[in-house]
């Protein structure tokens, strides 16, 4: 039980991180991101044709992770200048547009068969008390844990993440005091695509991994960041370890593990329903 | 348009296409089968999104259930008849659809989104979990023997798609399609015009989902056998945005959408280029469309309505407007009674203890300070703020048990500070959706005429902000309120305006044989049209009684200039 537990870390730490990137973009430009996933497996697709070409797996890694968030930083442009002012519902549209054009690029580029995706830090482990810890549990999860911390630290405790703050608030009036709102917004864009492309990396060893299955890690990852309605990073962080550890507990009862996949919209549809139960009307008078 | 012309138009072009579908070859036969069947889910993505301005993605699914449902029909009762497999099934889909609706009431734009998608990802997983009906023996849908030439298939999608075409663009010019387009632009505007969001919504959801449960049934005809693979979220995702693109909601926007998805890719092969360039074609032109704001059915859509349209100049009519048009008895006592009403919100008093009363056909002024909690008042008055304290009571009947639509509907009629009068709308719709009984043009002209803002037909998007609030103000009397709430009316309108908007207000109580309270900072326009003002600071009242009265009182003052009360 504890050991199946353990193996929920492992995509627990990927959502977690996705659902950090996408906190990220939505409290900057107020898009739901749609296209997160996307452009992260893209980056992951890209390190594994390096990687495949013979270079170290660290190059690898970084190549991919620049190109995830290069991908991310062209969606981010075109979203603040085309569509800084349109709804909410507009923005996700464009979005659910680019992510279906970019699957299709990736199925051209790289096929959508199965590929088998070489483990990062494969054999080592650690036993304690008869728990086996493998070490790519123990560094997927430290770097997951790492990476949300320090930005929650940035965002709460540093001067840039007052001006990010500034930003997601009153985007006009941090711009009349100064802040470069256009550019931080685009940095936060190019970052959020570097955190998915790593942590779809970390995580393809241990899934049926095509193109699409993990691009579809978007949903869980929204499932996560709705725990703190898409405004905070550490709820987004223990919501996307939570949801981890309920799916790798549902694998240990044969039951339900065949509906693992139903599992998102459960976890979506109650914390929703929590959340919003006094929002009767739309927007504030 | 005029309806019998469209309708007119609407059987011939079907007769057309008809006829023409006859002659295609097999190979065509089957992709113009599917390019039909796309465009009735597409329809249902516009009504839901485009038209109601909900994001669900997962039409799919709704189609999915529809085609399970058929698959089921014919595997287990054959004898039944064949045109129930294409009733039966959009009904259980719209039944799942209203009980996704249900909890997703008081969610929209990304939340619901996010729901919608993570249930068709839930679905996506079922359906290839349970297979259809008929999988495991490898038993298709069995066609009936008129319906065994691959040709009589499409000319029943064909059918199909007009009926519910048809249905869609009458619908829209319905009440409830009125509501819905409200409702998109803004849900508190729809309560207050006495439209029930909750079961426009639903209905909404319950409809878009029979439509996608329709084009699931067809598919089960069209294809025999089906697997979960047909109804993925994925495809969900690809229908939304071909929607949005092609503006589908409108019938030609549909039935772009259908053409798109099958002529694409045959020009794409035709050309040696790789298939899937398509869905990459589909997703830039759908970005593209969104910047531009207009999807495609859209554009032609402007352009016929231009082509067709019969607008006369408007004639400058002298309106009689000394008789009365609503001949209602004043009742014994006040027209409203606030007593004691208290609104908190965390540890701020909003409104504290306000008690005034509004006699019989009279206008009062509630005035104050930015701030001073004058909307509060309004929004507790008209039920959106719900959570208040001392009680509210129109005539004799206490408002308490009744949400802002039903309150709108008993006669409690109040506007908004922004503009909240449907973009989308003529001002005739509008007045229609607002009144909730049949308003004649000339009726409406008559009052668009009293209010001196526009004609009928003038769609209430191509105004400018001063004359939507006259339309707002009009579409609130049309409802013959007895109880008229104004939140700053004469806000953003020009001077010219204003001194007309002052002139009407205190013709409607005798006219329309109504009350009103009147939130308002020009003071002139006070001066003019009330017999009583209320003062209020900080959630208190500081004065009451005439204007001139009121307005000299040195509280009043102090709390306009600041000036501390010795």
């Amino acid at each position: 039980m504890i050991q199946s537990l353990l193996v929920g870390l492992i995509p627990g730490s990927a959502y977690a991180l996705i659902a950090t990137s996408l906190v990220l973009t939505y409290r900057m430009s107020g898009v739901m991101n749609f296209s997160q996933s996307v452009v992260g497996v893209f980056g992951t697709y890209v390190g594994l044709t390096i990687y495949g070409g013979g270079y170290p797996q660290w190059i690898a890694i970084l190549v991919g992770v620049t190109v995830g968030a290069l991908l991310s930083l062209v969606i981010g442009t075109i979203m603040t200048a085309w569509f800084d002012q349109a709804s909410a519902l507009i923005k996700s549209s464009v979005t659910i547009a680019l992510m279906l054009a970019l699957l299709a690029v990736g199925f051209r580029v790289f096929g959508d068969a199965p590929r088998s995706i070489p483990r990062l830090f494969a054999g080592a482990s650690i036993a304690v008390a008869g728990v086996t810890f493998s070490a790519s549990v123990l560094i997927t999860t430290g770097l997951a844990l790492s990476i949300g911390v320090l930005l929650s630290l940035i965002l709460g405790f540093t001067r840039v993440g007052a001006m990010l703050r500034a930003v997601s608030e009153r985007r006009i009036t941090a711009e009349l005091l100064g802040i470069p709102a256009a550019q931080l917004i685009k940095v936060v864009w190019a970052c959020s695509g570097g955190i998915t492309a790593l942590a779809i990396t970390l995580v393809a060893p241990n899934r049926p991994s095509n193109f699409l299955t993990l691009s579809l890690l978007l949903i869980p990852a929204m499932a996560s960041a709705l725990f703190g309605l898409f405004r905070s990073v550490p709820a987004a962080l223990a919501g996307g370890f939570t949801l981890g550890l309920i799916e790798g507990a549902s694998s240990y009862f044969d039951a339900v593990g065949p509906y693992r996949q139903a599992m998102p919209f459960v976890v979506i549809l109650t914390v929703l329903l929590w959340s919003q139960r006094k929002e009767v009307w739309d927007a504030s008078r | 348009m005029p309806r019998g012309r469209a309708l007119a138009l609407l059987i011939i072009v079907v007769l057309g296409v008809t006829a023409g579908s006859l002659m295609l070859s097999d190979y065509l036969t089957f992709l113009a089968t599917s390019a039909v069947i796309v465009g009735i889910a597409a329809m249902s993505v516009g009504l839901l999104a485009g038209q109601a301005g909900l994001a669900s993605l997962c039409q799919m699914s709704f189609c999915g259930v529809g085609a399970w449902c058929a698959c089921w029909l014919n595997l287990h009762l054959p004898q039944i008849p064949f045109l129930s497999v294409l009733i039966l099934p959009p009904c259980a889909a719209g039944l799942s659809g209203a009980l996704i609706g249900l909890p997703t009431l008081r969610l929209r734009g990304i939340n619901l989104a996010a729901v919608t998608l993570a249930f068709a990802v839930a679905c996506d997983a079922l359906f290839i979990r349970i297979g259809f009906p008929g999988n495991e023996t490898n038993t298709g849908f069995e066609r009936p023997a008129w319906l065994a030439d691959d040709h009589a298939v499409l000319v029943l999608g064909i059918l199909a798609f007009a009926v519910v075409g048809g249905g869609v663009e009458l619908l829209r010019k319905t009440k409830l399609g009125a509501a819905w387009t409200t409702i998109a632009h803004s849900e508190r505007a729809a309560a207050a015009l006495g439209v029930s969001v909750s079961s426009a919504k639903i209905v909404a959801f319950a409809i878009g989902a029979a439509i996608a449960g329709l084009a699931g049934a067809l598919m089960a005809v069209q294809l025999g056998t089906l697997t979960g693979r047909n109804f993925e979220a994925l495809t969900s995702l690809a229908v939304f945005s071909l929607s949005i693109f092609t503006a589908a909601h409108f019938l030609e926007g549909a039935a772009i959408a259908g053409l798109l998805t099958v002529m694409v890719p045959e020009v794409l092969r035709s050309l040696g280029l790789p298939l899937d360039l398509a869905e990459f074609l589909f997703g830039i032109g759908a970005v593209q469309a969104l910047y531009r704001g207009v999807g495609i059915g859209g554009n032609i859509r402007a352009k016929l309505v231009n082509l067709t349209s019969d607008q006369r100049p408007i004639e400058t009519r002298h309106i009689d407007v000394s008789h009365p048009v609503v001949a209602r008895l004043p009742q014994p006592g006040s027209s409203l009674t606030i007593t004691d009403l208290s609104v908190t919100y965390g540890q701020v008093k909003a409104v504290d203890h306000v008690s005034f009363e509004i006699p019989q056909r009279g206008v009062v002024a509630l005035i104050g300070p930015n701030g001073a909690g004058k909307s509060t008042i309004i929004d507790a008055v008209s039920g959106f703020v719900r959570d208040y304290e001392g009680s509210v009571r129109m005539e004799s009947t206490s408002l308490e048990p009744f949400a802002p639509d039903a309150r709108a509907r008993l006669g409690l009629r109040r506007t908004f500070q922004q503009s909240r009068a449907t973009p989308h709308l003529t001002a005739l719709e509008y007045l229609r959706l607002s009144a909730g009984r049949p308003v004649t043009l000339e009726e409406s002209e008559e009052l668009l005429c009293f209010f001196q803002c526009c004609s009928s037909h003038d769609r209430i998007g191509s105004l400018e902000i001063g004359l939507r609030r006259l339309i707002e103000v009009a579409g609130a009397v049309v409802a013959r309120p007895r109880v008229l709430l104004l939140d700053e009316p004469a806000a953003g309108l020009a001077h010219q305006q204003s001194r007309i908007l002052a002139e009407r207000i205190v013709e409607i109580p005798k006219r329309f044989g109504c009350s009103i309270l009147l939130v308002e900072h020009d003071m002139s326009l006070i001066q003019a049209v009330c017999t009583k003002v209320v003062v209020i600071d900080f959630g208190k009242v500081i004065a009451s009684g005439p204007p001139q009265q009121a307005l000299k009182s040195p509280e009043v003052i102090a709390a306009y200039l600041g000036k501390e009360v010795a």
